[in-house]
């Protein structure tokens, strides 16, 4: 064995116990997210899921905005006013009457498990993966918005104007509604989405349904809030801090 | 006699439509074959096949189904999640339209554009573009380059950098740093060279 190669293990297995074949310090985890092969369909033994601390979120979510801006191409819609901009991530304030404690959450698509976006749209275009992420299939869209209506989160909005120099995996077009998809695209390539590269300390994606996964550990450990528990919509996204 | 007549006369009667049409259907076909059934000159791919055979086969058969082998790639896509090249739109693009064109980005409503070409030809409308991007775009770096960015900035780095400082020489250090952070973005490459640096630096320093 060379000195280097001899060096990495002893290394590595130093770090031993922090789990994961993909950590690289304590604490630190570059990829969770296993690389299924290209040719594979997705399978409903995984379901993905996002845990975000809002206390770690030191800039209340503005870096994961851009991220998601920049990842799929959203946000510099020329012809629209405020009310029709794309809308992927939004940071909500929000203040407790009581004790006048305010905090500051990025909000998107939910990944809920029974969504009403997918119940409400007449073409099947609003869809579930078998994996839980919720999408809209725009080959199909017709643009009706029902979707939007149903969403208790409000978390999709609607192309108004025609677009050019789309991002190759986001293809978004005139008349058809969109929100986030957990970039999709990336995590079927094996990586983590944009927000949560952007945002690593505060934010943990990975498979709910696996109990050895970090996010299923730290949920079952310490929980993690639903917005709007309510409604039941067993979501995707948790939060901490809320 | 006038039997014989009338059934000649009733013949010419019936013929006479029948050359009207063969005639007709000759003088067309005639001007059919005339026409040029060429399809229209194609932009050349960026990349090019090992043999001709094996380019002669794709030609044929894509110019036959690409469409349905779209259709249903797009599914599969969608759907399963499947993102292989095959039959990918993106591949498609990306070998045949060039990044430029006389200078300037190739968009589909240029007839030189690569689909634009014989969609026009056939006056078939081409939908795909109208989500779809129309010429190759380098994947972001932005979001990835962050996440390095902020790697870089946490405590967790330093710990590593001041772990493997005290422990290992500063060449091993180098080279186990590049090789457990991989990103496979070209910015990356600037990020170790910076390490690589700020570690020789730091070792002429040391000296």
């Amino acid at each position: 064995m060379s000195k280097i190669d001899s060096y990495r293990r002893n290394f590595l297995s130093g770090l031993a116990g922090t789990a994961a074949a993909v950590t690289i310090a304590p604490g630190v985890f570059l990829r969770e997210v296993q690389a299924k092969p290209a040719d594979e369909p997705i399978s409903d033994k995984v379901r993905w899921g996002m845990l975000i601390d809002i206390n770690k979120l030191s800039d209340g979510g503005d870096a994961c905005i851009e991220a998601c801006k920049k990842e799929h191409g959203w946000g510099d819609e020329k012809h629209s006013n405020d009310q029709q901009d794309a809308q992927w991530i939004r940071k909500v304030k929000v203040t407790e009457k009581m004790t006048g404690k305010t905090m500051s959450l990025p909000v998107m698509c939910q990944h809920c498990e029974t969504a009403p976006c997918v119940d409400v749209c007449p073409t099947g275009a609003s869809m579930k993966r078998a994996d839980g992420i919720v999408q809209v299939n725009k080959h199909i869209c017709i643009g009706c918005r029902y979707c939007m209506m149903a969403c208790p989160y409000k978390a999709r909005s609607f192309v108004h104007e025609t677009l050019v120099d789309q991002r190759p995996g986001t293809p978004r077009g005139k008349g058809t509604v969109e929100s986030c998809n957990m970039c999709v695209n990336r995590v079927d390539a094996g990586k983590n989405p944009a927000c949560v590269d952007a945002a690593p300390e505060a934010m943990l994606f990975g498979d709910l349904n696996d109990e050895n996964s970090q996010i299923s550990k730290v949920l079952k450990q310490y929980g993690g809030t639903q917005i709007r528990a309510d409604l039941e919509l067993n979501t995707g996204v948790r939060y901490w801090g809320i | 006699m006038l039997r014989i007549q009338s059934t000649f006369t009733r013949f010419l009667k019936q013929s006479v439509p029948l050359a009207v049409l063969l005639s007709f259907l000759s003088v067309t076909l005639l001007s059919l074959s005339a026409c040029d059934s060429e399809p229209p000159a194609l932009m050349k791919a960026s990349k090019q096949f090992d043999s001709d055979e094996i380019r002669d086969k794709h030609v044929a058969h894509m110019r036959k189904n690409h469409m349905d082998e779209l259709m249903h790639k797009r599914d599969e896509t969608v759907y399963n999640g499947i993102r292989t090249q095959k039959y990918s739109l993106n591949a498609c693009i990306n070998c045949h339209v060039p990044e430029q064109h006389n200078g300037e980005v190739l968009r589909h409503t240029n007839p030189e554009h690569f689909c634009s070409t014989c969609h026009g030809y056939v006056a078939a409308k081409l939908d795909c573009f109208e989500c779809h991007v129309d010429h190759p775009v380098k994947q972001p770096t932005t979001s990835i380059s962050n996440s390095i960015q902020n790697y870089h900035n946490s405590k967790a780095h330093t710990e590593i950098k001041s772990y493997i400082q005290a422990n290992v020489s500063d060449e091993i250090a180098t080279l186990s740093l590049a090789k457990n952070v991989t990103f496979d973005t070209n910015e990356v490459s600037d990020v170790k060279t910076d390490q690589s640096n700020k570690a020789s630096s730091k070792k002429g320093s040391d000296q």
